[in-house]
C-alpha cells in the first residue's frame, strides 16, 4: 500500500472515507444478496422436495402395475412447474420407465441413484425421492430443477445493488470533500509550512491553527518548536559566524573533518597559507600541500587516530604559497556531539620553522655549554690534582722536619712555618673547589642521622692542636637534649671546623672559646653557639663575612696578612648549612668585643641514635671541663720494622713517603703501578698497604680488592686527590679501613698509620 | 414399454424378468404369468381388507391358488422373505372351493371357469379379492381381471363387487385399471 502512503492527505481522506463507506454498501449488499440467493435456493429445494414426493406419490401405481402411459401422465404434469427442467423415474431394479425434459437436450441419469435427498449440480438443483407404497419401496423419482429464475432475479437485485452503491458512492465522495477539507486543511497547512520552511531556511514562518482538537494542538505545538529552532537556529548561526571569525583571525591553520576523514572546511589563513582556494582543500585536498616525503608518517598518525577516535600530533612539512617547505605541528582532536557520537576532528596546524631552528640553535648551544662545562669540570679536578701533588712531599718534609728534635729550633720553626703555608695552599685549593661544586650544584650530600655533638667533637679534635699552640681556653657546653639531625657528617665537620678555625685564629692568645648547644623544641631544631673573645666583627662586616672572597676589615686594613686566607670558607658553610635546610649567622657587639656564631639546623625527631662508644667521651661532661688531647700518634706506639707497601706513581711523593715510614722503623717498598705492586705482594708478606686511588695503569680500589681477597690480614690506607665523595665510599668497600687526602700532613699520616696498626 | 415390478432382491429371477419383456406379447406363458404373480402381490399394497378378515394380530396374509398353478415357482419366489400389511405371507395351492374362504387374494386359476360361478359364490360374503385372467371375470362378479390387450396386461376393476366383500381398491390403482363396463353384483 506504498501508493497509499505517498498519496496527498486530501486526497488520503477522500478516499479513506469513500473506501469506507462503499465497503460497508458493498458488504450490505453482498450479505443481502447472499441471504436472498440462499433463501431462494432453499425454497426452490423444498418445491422440488414436495414436487418429487408427491410425483412419487402418484406414481405408485404405475409403477407396481407397469403402466408407462400413466407414469409419462404424472411427470408431464410436473410442466405446470417451470422450476422443474427435467424429470425421471425408475422402478426398483433402477431401470428408466418415464422421463419428462422441459428443454430438449436435458442429460438424465440412465439408471436410477444410490442416492436420496437433494443435491446441488451446476446451474441446477436435483431431488432424489424414493417411491413407496405401503413402505415398500417400489422405485425412484429424479427431479432436476433449474436456477434460471433464481439467476434472474439475482441479475435484478445486482442491478439494483450497483445503482443504490453508485448513487451512495457519489453521496459519500460529495460528503467527503466537503468533511476533508475540514480535517485536512490544518494539516496541509502543517504541511506546506514545513516544506516552505525546508526549501528557504526561514524559521521566521508560523503555521495558521485552526480550532483547538488534536491537529490545533499539533499545529501550536508544531510554532512553538519553530520558535526555539529559529532561536537556536540564530544562535548557531551567531555562533558559527564566531568561531569562523575566531577561525580566520587566528595565528594558526585550523582545519574541520567529517566522520568520514574527508576535511570540510580551513580558514582564511590556510587559505592564504598555501595561496589555494578553500574549493582545493577540502576533501583529501589538503594533502597535496604536504611535503611528499612527510606525507606517509603525516597520514598514518592521522588515519591511525582516527580510527581510535584519539587525539594526535603530527609533524610535517607543508609547502607555503611562495614554494617553502614550512615546518608544522598538526595537533587534532576528536569532536562529539551531545549524545557522546562522533563527529569528526577538528585541528590547528603551527608554523614551527622558527621554533625549529631556534631549537636546533638551543641544542647546540646547550651542547657546546655542556661540553665546556664538562671540560672545566674536568679541567678542575686535573687542576686540583696537578696543584695539590706537588705539595704532597714538601708538607711531608716540611712536617716532619718541623718535629726533628735533631733540628736546631729555628730550623724547626722554619720548616713549621712552611708545612703550615703549603697546608693553607692546599686548603684554599680544597675551597675554590667546593664552591665551585656547591654554586653548580654538583655537592651532593650523604644525609643520615647523625648526632650532631659527635661532629662537634670531631671538628673539635681538628684544631685541638691550635688551641693549645695559642693557650686559648675552650668552654664546652653540650646541653641540647637532643642532637640528632639529618646530615653529612663530613661537609657539617668541615662547616665547624671552619667556624673554630676563625674562633681560634682571631682569638689573640691566652684568650677564650666556648661552644654550646640547646635544642629549640617550638621549631624542632637545635643551636650551636661558637663564641670567641676575639677582635669582633664591625655591623658592615656581619653583612658579608658569609659572602665569598670577603673578609673583614682587619684582613683588609692589615697588609701583613696577618690573619691569611680568602674567606671561603665560611661562604661554603653557609652554603653547606643551607643545603641542610638549616641557618648560620654572627653576632658581635664590635671592634674588640668577640663574636657569636650560631648555626641552627633541623632535628631529625624520629630517630635515636644507637649509643656508641664516644657516650663516655670527656667532652660531654658538664660544669668546668675536663680537656683531654684526642687520640694522637706518638712516634713510639709504632712497633719497628712492620712491612709496608706503598703505591704511588707520583714519583717526588712517593719517596718522600718511603723515606718518613723508613725514618719511623717501617720497613717501606715502593710500587709505582699497579702491575709492580701485585709483583711486591707475590713477592712477600704486608702488614700495611698505603696506595694511591688514580695510578697509572689500573685503580687502587681494585688493587686492593685483590690484595684483599689472597691476604686478608692486610690493611689498607687510601690517598687520593681532593676527591669525590663517592671515592671515599668506594675505596671503604675495597677494604681501605681509611682514606687520606692529599696532599698529606705528616701527622695526620701518623695518626691514620698508628691507628691501622694498633687495631 | 413392459415392465415387471417384482421383489426386489432377487437377481435371478429379475434377469429373468427383464430378458423376457421384450417378447411378452408372443404368449410366453410362463412370462406373462411371471408379470401376474407379481401383480398379485402388489394387489396386496393397493387395497385395505377389514380388520375381520385377519384372526389376529399374527395371523398370516394368505394368497390362494384354485385350480391349476400357472405361476410354477415363480409366485413362491417373488413372496420369499416379503410381507404384506406386516404379516407373514402365505401362497395355498388347493381345488377345494370351499378353501376359498380362507384366502385374503384368491387367484382363480384357467383350469376353474366352469366352476367359477360356483367359486364366487363361495367367496362371497367374505374379504377375499378374487383375481383371475379368465375372460369376462369381473362381469361375472370377480373383482380384478386380467385382460391382455396390445401385448400389455390390462387389469379390468369391478369396484362394486369389491365394496361388497368390504375391501377398499386404491384410486392410484383405479387410475392404472379399467372399470369392468355393466359388471355386476355376483
Amino acid at each position: 500500500m506504498s501508493w497509499l502512503a505517498d498519496l496527498p492527505v486530501q486526497r488520503k481522506l477522500r478516499f479513506a472515507m469513500l473506501f469506507t463507506s462503499s465497503m460497508a454498501l458493498v458488504l450490505a449488499c453482498g450479505v443481502f444478496l447472499g441471504v436472498e440467493y440462499n433463501g431462494y435456493l432453499r425454497n426452490i429445494e423444498q418445491t422440488m422436495a414436495a414436487l418429487a414426493r408427491v410425483t412419487a406419490n402418484n406414481s405408485t401405481a404405475a409403477i407396481a402395475f407397469a403402466d408407462p402411459d400413466d407414469a409419462q401422465e404424472n411427470l408431464e404434469a410436473l410442466r405446470a412447474e417451470p422450476q422443474v427442467l427435467a424429470a425421471a423415474l425408475y422402478d426398483s431394479s433402477g431401470v428408466l420407465i418415464a422421463s419428462y425434459r422441459a428443454e430438449e437436450g436435458v442429460a438424465l441419469p440412465e439408471v436410477a441413484p444410490d442416492w436420496i435427498g437433494p443435491r446441488e449440480i451446476e446451474d441446477g438443483v436435483v431431488h432424489v425421492e424414493p417411491v413407496v407404497q405401503e413402505s415398500r419401496r417400489l422405485g425412484t423419482i429424479y427431479l432436476q430443477g433449474t436456477l434460471e429464475q433464481l439467476y434472474a432475479r439475482m441479475r435484478i437485485y445486482a442491478a439494483v445493488v450497483v445503482l443504490v452503491l453508485a448513487a451512495s458512492i457519489a453521496l459519500a465522495w460529495m460528503l467527503a470533500s466537503v468533511l476533508q477539507r475540514t480535517l485536512a486543511r490544518p494539516v496541509i497547512e502543517l504541511a506546506s509550512t514545513a516544506d516552505a520552511i525546508s526549501k528557504g531556511s526561514d524559521y521566521s514562518l508560523r503555521a495558521r491553527q485552526y480550532g483547538r482538537d488534536e491537529l490545533g494542538r499539533l499545529t501550536a505545538a508544531f510554532n512553538a518548536m519553530l520558535e526555539r529552532t529559529q532561536q537556536a537556529v540564530g544562535a548557531l548561526r551567531e555562533s558559527e559566524a564566531r568561531f569562523r571569525q575566531m577561525a580566520d583571525a587566528a595565528p594558526v591553520l585550523i582545519w574541520l573533518a567529517d566522520t568520514s576523514g574527508g576535511c570540510t572546511w580551513v580558514n582564511q589563513r590556510w587559505v592564504d597559507f598555501v595561496g589555494k582556494p578553500l574549493e582545493r582543500l577540502t576533501g583529501d585536498g589538503w594533502i597535496d600541500s604536504i611535503h611528499p616525503d612527510d606525507r606517509p608518517h603525516a597520514l598514518e598518525a592521522y588515519h591511525v587516530a582516527f580510527r581510535a577516535r584519539k587525539p594526535f600530533y603530527s609533524e610535517y612539512r607543508m609547502r607555503r604559497h611562495d614554494g617553502e617547505d614550512r615546518w608544522v605541528i598538526d595537533h587534532g582532536i576528536p569532536r562529539f556531539g551531545a549524545g557522546g557520537d562522533f563527529t569528526g576532528y577538528i585541528g590547528s596546524c603551527t608554523d614551527v620553522t622558527d621554533r625549529k631552528l631556534g631549537e636546533q640553535e638551543v641544542a647546540l648551544a646547550r651542547d657546546k655549554a655542556l661540553a665546556a662545562s664538562r671540560a672545566k669540570d674536568e679541567f678542575l679536578a686535573a687542576l686540583s690534582h696537578e696543584l695539590r701533588t706537588p705539595l704532597n712531599p714538601v708538607l711531608l718534609v716540611a712536617s716532619d722536619a718541623a718535629q726533628n728534635p735533631d733540628l736546631p729550633e729555628s730550623v724547626r720553626a722554619d720548616f713549621d712555618l712552611i708545612a703550615k703555608n703549603v697546608a693553607l695552599e692546599a686548603r684554599l685549593i680544597d675551597d675554590l673547589l667546593d664552591l665551585t661544586r656547591i654554586v653548580r650544584g654538583k655537592l651532593s650530600l650523604d644525609l643520615r642521622p647523625r648526632d650532631l655533638h659527635v661532629i662537634l667533637q670531631d671538628a673539635i679534635a681538628t684544631v685541638w692542636s691550635d688551641l693549645e699552640s695559642k693557650g686559648i681556653r675552650l668552654h664546652l657546653d653540650l646541653a641540647a637534649e637532643q642532637s640528632v639531625i639529618w646530615g653529612d657528617a663530613v661537609r657539617l665537620q668541615q662547616v665547624f671546623w671552619n667556624v673554630l678555625k676563625n674562633a681560634v685564629k682571631f682569638t689573640p692568645e691566652r684568650g677564650e672559646v666556648s661552644v654550646e648547644t640547646r635544642t629549640l623544641p617550638e621549631s624542632g631544631r637545635v643551636r650551636v653557639l661558637i663564641t670567641d673573645t676575639g677582635i669582633g666583627l664591625t655591623p658592615a662586616e656581619l653583612g658579608r663575612i658569609f659572602e665569598a672572597f670577603s673578609q673583614g676589615e682587619h684582613a683588609e686594613g692589615t697588609k701583613t696578612h696577618r690573619f691569611g686566607g680568602l674567606g671561603l670558607g665560611l661562604a661554603i658553610s653557609r652554603m653547606i648549612v643551607e643545603l641542610h635546610s638549616g641557618t648560620i649567622h654572627a653576632t658581635s657587639e664590635g671592634r674588640d668585643k668577640g663574636a657569636t656564631f650560631h648555626v641552627e639546623l633541623p632535628l631529625a625527631l624520629d630517630h635515636q641514635l644507637p649509643e656508641t662508644g664516644r657516650a663516655g667521651n670527656p667532652f660531654t661532661g658538664f660544669g668546668e671541663p675536663v680537656i683531654e688531647a684526642p687520640v694522637r700518634a706518638e712516634r713510639h706506639a709504632i712497633e719497628p720494622r712492620r712491612s709496608v707497601l706503598v703505591v704511588e706513581d707520583h714519583q717526588p711523593t712517593a719517596r718522600t713517603l718511603t723515606q718518613l715510614l723508613t725514618r719511623r722503623g717501617f720497613d717501606v717498598v715502593a710500587a709505582g703501578t699497579v702491575a709492580e705492586a701485585r709483583a711486591a705482594a707475590a713477592a712477600r708478606q704486608f702488614e700495611l698497604v698505603i696506595s694511591d686511588i688514580g695510578l697509572p695503569d689500573g685503580d687502587g680500589v681494585e688493587l686492593m680488592t685483590e690484595l684483599r681477597a689472597s691476604h686478608p690480614a692486610l690493611r689498607g690506607l687510601a690517598l687520593s686527590g681532593y676527591g669525590a665523595e663517592q671515592d671515599i665510599s668506594r675505596s671503604h668497600d675495597a677494604g681501605f679501613e681509611d682514606h687520606l687526602t692529599k696532599p698529606i700532613n705528616v701527622e695526620a699520616l701518623d695518626r691514620a698509620v698508628a691507628k691501622l696498626l694498633v687495631k | 414399454m413392459p415392465v415387471l415390478i417384482a421383489a426386489t432382491h432377487r437377481l435371478r429371477l429379475m434377469l429373468f424378468l427383464l430378458v423376457g419383456m421384450a417378447g411378452i406379447a408372443q404368449a410366453q406363458p410362463s412370462r406373462e404369468y411371471d408379470l401376474k404373480a407379481a401383480f398379485l402381490y402388489n394387489f396386496a399394497s393397493f387395497v385395505e381388507w377389514p380388520p375381520q378378515a385377519f384372526d389376529d394380530e399374527r395371523a398370516p396374509f394368505i394368497i390362494g391358488v384354485i385350480g391349476r398353478d400357472p405361476f410354477g415357482a415363480t409366485l413362491d419366489e417373488i413372496i420369499r422373505g416379503e410381507r404384506a400389511k406386516g404379516r407373514q405371507l402365505i401362497i395355498r395351492r388347493f381345488h377345494a372351493v370351499q378353501m376359498v374362504r380362507g384366502c385374503h387374494i384368491l387367484f382363480v386359476s384357467r383350469s376353474e371357469r366352469y366352476r367359477l360361478h360356483d367359486i364366487l359364490r363361495h367367496a362371497r360374503g367374505h374379504a377375499v379379492l378374487t383375481v383371475s385372467d379368465i375372460g369376462g371375470f369381473t362381469e361375472a362378479g370377480g373383482m380384478i381381471g386380467f385382460d391382455t390387450e396390445q401385448q400389455r396386461i390390462v387389469l379390468q376393476v369391478n369396484p362394486s363387487a369389491a365394496a361388497a366383500a368390504q375391501l377398499v381398491i386404491s384410486s392410484k390403482l383405479l387410475r392404472v385399471a379399467r372399470v369392468a363396463p355393466g359388471a355386476m353384483q355376483p
